[in-house]
């Protein structure tokens, strides 16, 4: 989508003029060309996964989107993903990964279905944000990977975390595949050029009132104070001034989290 | 065969628990319609198909929405001069720490005030059990609604404003020390959604929804609206049986129907608009059941085993499982096209293999 910025109300012309100015300096400070990668499934090896038929409008749409403004360095789908997941650095070579799949969160460890049978990548098995660009935004359209409830959260994105990932967005519990959730993926993308925090991209992308969504953020910091500001302030344009936090600098982990109580 | 294959379902999806008849953040209303559509979806009678009336245009609603939130000292302001973004199907207003969203008919509108509820002195986050009351969400909701949004919630004499849900922003943290335990929650923000009904006639799905976003003070900070105003197309359409919508449902939703590890937290009947964005807009409002299924996929039988919260992933399904004997034709929803004997819309191109 192109966009242009007029002004369609009727304000003064000197005002009308100021606006454009200001609209001009702030385009300036929005513009940023991140790298974005891409990975998605929507049938899985002899059905061992039910199919989530809006999977590739929901992929497609936030590539189509974001890609308007930013560099689209891969767009895969899971087939035989784990090792790459896990044992290379596909998921480094870019600054936001965006998943869509199932996912689950077990004692201590976050899984995303693979399309092969049986084929599940492990949090455990995952360091991001320490080799080639470094992930520094891990954002997964999977329920449960970020399920805090039982208190392991942790426990289970912690070794994800260590190698410097900056913020995770993700589910704590139910993300819903559904007509009224196929653009969920061009939203967040839109939000997130609009200079929103990464925080509520993901929130206000996700939500739309006819589905139940679960919707969470994760990040982590050395101290309380510096967690929430990096889970409350980091954008799409300034993570990068955001320092890497990796291991032994990591004290506290934040969430923030929406749905019905 | 088909027929006979979702009759021996039957049986089994008599038996299928429904997670939850009552809902802690839903509103009575909403609980009552949902328990009616449990026991006989909209009783089989034939109901008015609606068309949603073109809005005022986003130009006239910016105008007036605009001014009516200027003043810089309000929670909900639009002072300023902000970045206008104007795009082919709406137009996005960027204030500091503001933003607005009019879609392209008017009928749909989306402000937030983000730069005040995250500033600590406006919003003081509050331990969870000081969330606001369900109460207080329908009053502070409503009383927001009439006062501020009121000429652009066009409501006709046989319909009704419904409070239908609450949402509460939450924070939580805790330290990273092995064995650690989490430290308590607090609230941030809480929503409160409306609906709409028609003749007793739920609205279910984006449009006819309000909701109104919170700060713990009280303030709103937030709001979004989807709501044209409805005319009837001057036809009836039948319904389905609570018999009939049970098998046209085994064969339209995704997850396996049968399976004790699957569950329907979420089964209502009414009229189904897909809002602004999402619809087709020759299309008439017509009918639904819609049906939120989740299904846990075993993985690992002996983690399953020992933990049922682990061992497994989840499948979630929101499906819209259009009610009417003969659906109307809608180009946007997929369930209605197969009913109708076409294709479902083709989806986007899949992405790369390279993993293989």
């Amino acid at each position: 989508m192109n966009r242009t910025a007029q002004s369609n109300f009727a304000f003064p012309r000197a005002a009308l003029w100021l606006g454009f100015f200001i609209s001009l300096l702030c385009a300036t400070q929005l513009a940023h060309a991140g790298r974005f990668g891409t990975e998605c499934q929507q049938s899985y090896q002899n059905g061992w996964q039910t199919t989530l038929p809006h999977s590739w409008d929901r992929c497609a749409w936030f590539n189509d989107e974001l890609n308007d403004t930013d560099t689209q360095a891969y767009y895969y789908d899971l087939h035989g993903a784990k090792t790459w997941w896990e044992n290379t650095d596909e998921l480094d070579q870019v600054n936001l990964v965006y998943v869509n799949t199932h996912g689950g969160a077990w004692g201590t460890q976050s899984v995303w279905a693979m399309w092969d049978q049986n084929s599940l990548a492990s949090s455990n098995a995952m360091r991001l944000g320490d080799t080639s660009y470094g992930a520094s935004i891990f954002s997964t359209y999977s329920c449960e990977t970020l399920k805090f409830n039982d208190g392991k959260m942790w426990d289970r994105m912690g070794a994800i975390f260590r190698g410097g990932l900056r913020i995770a967005t993700g589910s704590h519990d139910k993300v819903y595949d559904s007509i009224t959730t196929d653009e969920v993926g061009e939203d967040y993308a839109d939000n997130l050029q609009d200079g929103y925090t990464i925080k509520y991209s993901w929130k206000d992308g996700n939500s739309d009132w006819a589905t139940d969504q679960d919707i969470t953020v994760m990040a982590t910091g050395t101290s309380s104070a510096n967690c929430r500001s990096r889970r409350d302030n980091m954008t799409w344009q300034n993570f990068g001034s955001y320092p890497r936090l990796r291991d032994g600098a990591i004290n506290r982990y934040c969430y923030t989290y929406w749905n019905n109580l | 065969m088909t027929i006979l294959h979702n009759s021996l379902r039957l049986g089994a999806l008599a038996l299928i628990a429904f997670v939850s008849n009552t809902f802690a953040a839903d509103f009575p209303q909403r609980i009552t319609a949902a328990a009616s559509s449990q026991k006989s979806a909209l009783g089989g009678v034939s109901v008015p198909l609606l068309r949603r009336a073109p809005g005022l245009g986003r130009d006239v609603v910016a105008d007036i929405v605009l001014k009516r939130f200027s003043n810089p000292l309000d929670s909900i302001q639009m002072s300023g001069l902000p970045v206008i973004e104007r795009r082919k199907d709406r137009t996005d207003y960027l204030g500091k720490g503001w933003s607005l969203r009019i879609d392209e008919d008017g009928t749909s509108v989306r402000y937030r005030n983000y730069g005040y509820l995250d500033n600590p002195l406006n919003n003081k986050p509050l331990p969870v059990a000081q969330r606001m009351s369900q109460d207080a969400l329908y009053k502070y909701g409503l009383e927001f609604i009439k006062s501020r949004l009121g000429d652009l919630i066009p409501l006709s004499v046989n319909e009704q404003l419904v409070p239908f849900f609450s949402e509460f922003q939450i924070s939580g943290e805790g330290s990273t020390l092995p064995g650690s335990k989490p430290d308590a929650e607090e609230v941030i923000a809480n929503t409160v959604v409306f609906s709409r009904m028609v003749n007793g006639i739920p609205v279910l799905g984006a449009g006819s929804k309000i909701a109104v976003i919170f700060a713990n003070t009280g303030k709103p900070v937030g709001f979004d609206l989807d709501w044209a105003r409805y005319e009837a197309t001057g036809e009836k359409q039948p319904t389905l049986t609570i018999t009939d919508v049970n098998a046209r449902m085994s064969k339209l939703v995704p997850a396996n129907l049968t399976s004790a590890q699957t569950k329907i937290t979420r089964f209502e009947c009414g009229y189904f608009d897909f809002g602004v964005r999402r619809r087709d807009p020759l299309a008439a409002v017509q009918t639904a059941c819609a049906i939120h299924v989740n299904n846990k996929q075993i993985v690992d039988r002996t983690a399953f085993a020992k933990d049922p919260n682990s061992g497994h992933t989840v499948a979630a399904f929101m499906q819209a499982i259009p009610l009417g004997v003969k659906p109307a034709l809608d180009s946007k929803w997929p369930e209605a096209r197969i009913l109708l004997g076409l294709s479902a819309n083709p989806t986007a191109t899949p992405p790369i293999d390279v993993h293989k």
